[in-house]
């Protein structure tokens, strides 16, 4: 079996996987544009922010399939004595993990497909259609350093651990990255906090390809994320080495 | 091998899985509705077509001078004809003016816009507010509605946007961020960022003279002034004393937003503003407050004035600083600008709310009694809140009477040349040439009564009071068309129709065309007691919007959609969906094809309001 087949079946049975538990997968695509709806659509004087939402919402929807999925799903196939077979198989971890990738920026696409057609065709939001591609572009790719982050919990807790921890993370995450609320409303050590949050950073990038008002230091942004992203991606590198050891 | 096969089907799966969601994704970007506009554009920008109005035999202050018993006629949101010998058309609505002064829209050339700033600005006859500093996300919205003629209850907006200040300095306190400057700022870049946020000019905060906050130096701010005037944008500045505010003048600032008050102005002082043709907003009325005159307190008990004042305009206009500042006396402000005044130095009128003891609107007419201490004549005194900041700011059709400027006036009840505090008699505000209900709240909003709005049998008139007329973007400048016609009974339709055609193109950005329906005087309607609009349409098939517009709203329009076919339709549309509708105070509704460009034709029967 060559490396690709084994890398596309290993992703088709994750896809498989999701699709037979739809428990775990609907919570995940559905929560992102309730909350939505609601925020940025339902609320009174919610319709003026709409397409700033739009941004903050995107990166917020992306975060469930990647934080969870890897997260808690690398920790019960851990647990379960799955990755010890794995990895006497002759398919290659990276080909676990790129399976497992693929599937969340699957799971992701179609949370932020519900997003975009709620705050479009309901919401009133127009944007050039390049920056509808432009958006799409940057809230996929929002989705590797939190899948790394997911990793990395999936690796050094248990199943229980993994769960708790996850939400914890991905709650303050959101909500204090300014994903829900804008981050200029919140006190100043609050904003101060969210700065070291990847979920921010990847906000205003979100916020500056939608054109919203406001100066944005987009560069900054990207680096700090390029950086954060090496940083999730050597932690995990080292919390797999660790439970391997 | 079962496994083989295992694995193929898993394989499959990928592959169809990926396949579906991407074709998916793509087909949902392009039909993603697009426009880069700001979503005020198409909130604002039905046109205001009304009947004409005229106001008959008044006084008119028409902005430099006094004009007697003249007639002033508002024809499509502009000043059709002024004079004493004016012939009205047919259905003028005409509003006797004896007794009455007429006055140009009145321009407030210091406020900071928050929350409400623009309405409660505008129902106080304050049509155009020059913003010295507010969050540029306000920039957006407002730049596009000021260039529209169409029904609006806001305030027109020129803003200075972010102001020019270092870390930790004045204007740091209001937890707006701030784009601070330091020694290493690439100034030019600085302003060319402002540029791009939508200020209008730039303002900084000069106070190098105390030790209680930081300021930007002298360098740094003749720096930003040069980067100004370069990028072709006025340079106006924040001073609190006279030193500092004769530093800037040699460095060439074009005005100055506060008067000082900590030493009388010197004559070197004043031969410098006038050699350099300086400005001055001296904002007395927050002077006032600092130096705890209980000028707020007494604007807020006159009886012109209290009615209208939101909670929080009473809020900010009742409370003061907590303490005295030495250095801010009203009474050294007022003799500076004496000074100033008599040495022929411009003097505009600016209220700097929403401060402490001011508000939006109602200080301005305080702002203007303030200035007449100062010797200010009341003639002198109109022309510092009306004609003069539009010609220094270079204000588009505001500040005067006279032929094809905007309508914006407000009729006062007596008159101001002999009694400022006349202008607080306000008894009519038109905003591009529409009444502007002043009252608070929606309770008399009048009641939009249910039953048929069409009678298409007979012709396209809607009932009396309101109107049917096409609608589409190129009254706003766009290229989309649109025509209405009438289409007899027929058998097959005995109810008759009218019929839209037209067809929406690209070159705006938000383009739209198709039929209106509203009220002929422009006042919003109570439409909470009814329940469902229902119409018959049928067409070229697609979606079609019916937008209504909630009165004053700068938001995008609450929205239907409803999918039209070649075959006669029933559509009943309950109100109670349409998302983020005021019902009680709705301005008008528009059904219209568009953004998607395209030629269209659609017939509309048969419409009532249950």
């Amino acid at each position: 079996m060559s490396r690709l087949n084994a890398f596309v079946t290993e992703a088709g049975a994750e896809i498989f996987k999701a699709l037979r538990a739809p428990e775990f997968l609907l919570p995940t695509l559905l929560m992102p544009v309730a909350f939505f709806s609601l925020f940025g659509i339902v609320l009174p004087g919610s319709s003026q922010n709409t397409a700033y939402l739009l941004a903050t919402f995107g990166v917020f929807a992306v975060m469930g399939p990647a934080v969870f999925g890897f997260g808690v799903a690398v920790a019960n196939e851990r647990e379960r004595g799955w990755l010890d077979i794995k990895r006497a198989s002759p398919a290659s971890g990276a080909s676990y993990i790129g399976a497992k990738l693929v599937a969340t920026l699957c799971f992701a696409a179609l949370a932020l497909a519900l997003i975009y057609a709620i705050a479009g065709f309901v919401g009133g939001v127009g944007l050039p259609r390049s920056v509808w591609f432009g958006l799409l572009a940057t809230h996929l790719a929002g989705a590797i350093p939190f899948a790394l982050i997911g990793l990395t919990l999936g690796f050094a807790f248990n199943a229980n651990g993994a769960i708790a921890i996850s939400n914890i993370v991905f709650l303050a995450l959101a909500a204090l990255g300014g994903l829900w609320i804008p981050v200029m409303v919140f006190p100043a050590a609050l904003q101060r906090f969210a700065s070291a949050l990847p979920s921010f950073h990847l906000a205003e990038i979100a916020l500056a390809v939608s054109g919203a008002p406001g100066e944005r230091a987009v560069m900054m942004h990207v680096a700090v994320v390029a950086g954060m992203t090496v940083l999730f991606a050597i932690t995990a590198l080292w919390t797999w080495r660790r439970q391997n050891a | 091998m079962p496994d083989t096969k295992n694995s193929n089907s898993l394989s499959r799966m990928f592959t169809i899985s990926v396949s579906i969601i991407t074709a998916g994704l793509l087909a949902l970007l392009v039909t993603l509705p697009t426009t880069n506009a700001p979503s005020a554009v198409a909130a604002e920008s039905e046109p205001s077509d009304q009947a004409p109005v005229a106001i008959v035999g008044a006084r008119v202050f028409d902005g430099e001078n006094w004009l007697a018993d003249t007639t002033v006629l508002i024809e499509g949101g502009r000043i059709a004809a002024l004079g004493s010998d004016v012939t009205l058309p047919d259905g003028t609505r005409r509003i006797d003016g004896s007794g009455h002064s007429v006055l140009p829209g009145l321009i407030d050339a210091h406020t900071h816009s928050y929350g409400d700033a623009l309405s409660n600005s505008l129902r106080f006859g304050v049509t155009t507010n020059l913003d010295m500093f507010t969050a540029p996300s306000m920039l957006t919205p407002t730049r596009a509605a000021r260039d529209s003629l169409a029904n609006t209850e806001l305030t027109d907006l020129f803003s200075a946007g972010m102001l020019a200040t270092v870390e930790g300095g004045h204007g740091t306190q209001y937890g707006i961020p701030i784009d601070t400057l330091t020694a290493d700022t690439d100034l030019d870049a600085w302003v060319a960022r402002r540029k791009a946020e939508g200020s209008d000019y730039i303002k900084l905060v000069y106070m190098p003279y105390q030790n209680r906050i930081p300021s930007l130096d002298l360098e740094l701010a003749k720096g930003v002034i040069d980067a100004a005037h370069a990028a072709d944008l006025m340079a106006v500045a924040h001073t609190s004393s006279a030193r500092a505010t004769l530093d800037l003048i040699h460095a060439g600032i074009d005005g100055l937003v506060h008067i000082f008050a900590d030493e009388p102005a010197s004559t070197e002082l004043i031969a410098a503003a006038k050699a350099n043709d300086v400005f001055f907003i001296p904002t007395l009325s927050v002077l006032a407050t600092a130096d705890q005159q209980g000028e707020g307190k007494a604007l807020a008990a006159d009886p012109n004035v209290e009615a209208f004042l939101s909670g929080a305009q009473i809020g900010t206009l009742t409370s003061d600083f907590g303490f005295k500042v030495p250095t801010m006396t009203l009474a050294g402000g007022v003799e500076n600008v004496r000074r100033l005044h008599a040495a022929g130095v411009r003097i505009l009128a600016g209220s700097d709310a929403p401060n402490p003891g001011t508000t939006y609107g109602a200080s301005l007419h305080q702002e203007m009694a303030l200035l007449m201490r100062a010797g200010m004549s009341t003639t002198e005194v109109l022309r510092a809140a009306t004609s003069l900041p539009a010609s220094i700011f270079k204000l588009p059709q505001r500040g005067s009477l006279a032929v094809g400027q905007r309508a914006d006036l407000l009729v006062v009840e007596g008159d101001p040349a002999a009694d400022i505090r006349a202008t607080r008699a306000i008894r009519h505000i038109l905003r591009n040439g529409a009444e502007v209900r002043r009252e608070l709240g929606s309770a008399s909003s009048t009641r939009m009564a249910s039953g048929a709005i069409s009678n298409f049998a007979q012709s396209i008139e809607a009932p009396a009071g309101y109107t049917w007329s096409a609608t589409h973007d190129g009254d706003m400048g766009g290229q989309s068309e649109a025509s209405i016609a009438h289409v007899a009974p027929t058998v097959a339709n005995p109810l008759g129709a009218v019929r839209v055609d037209g067809e929406v193109r690209a070159g705006f950005p938000w383009p739209w065309a198709g039929i209106y329906f509203g009220p002929e005087d422009g006042q919003p309607r109570d439409m909470s007691s009814i329940e469902t609009l229902s119409l018959n349409m049928r067409g070229t098939p697609g979606t079609y919007r019916i937008m209504l517009f909630n009165a004053g709203s700068t938001g995008a329009p609450p929205t239907a959609q409803i999918n039209v076919t070649d075959q006669w339709q029933t559509f009943d549309i309950q109100i109670k969906d349409i998302s983020g509708l005021n019902a009680p105070s709705v301005a008008g509704m528009a059904i219209v094809a568009g953004p998607a460009p395209g030629q269209f034709r659609f017939e509309l029967a048969d419409v009532s309001m249950k």
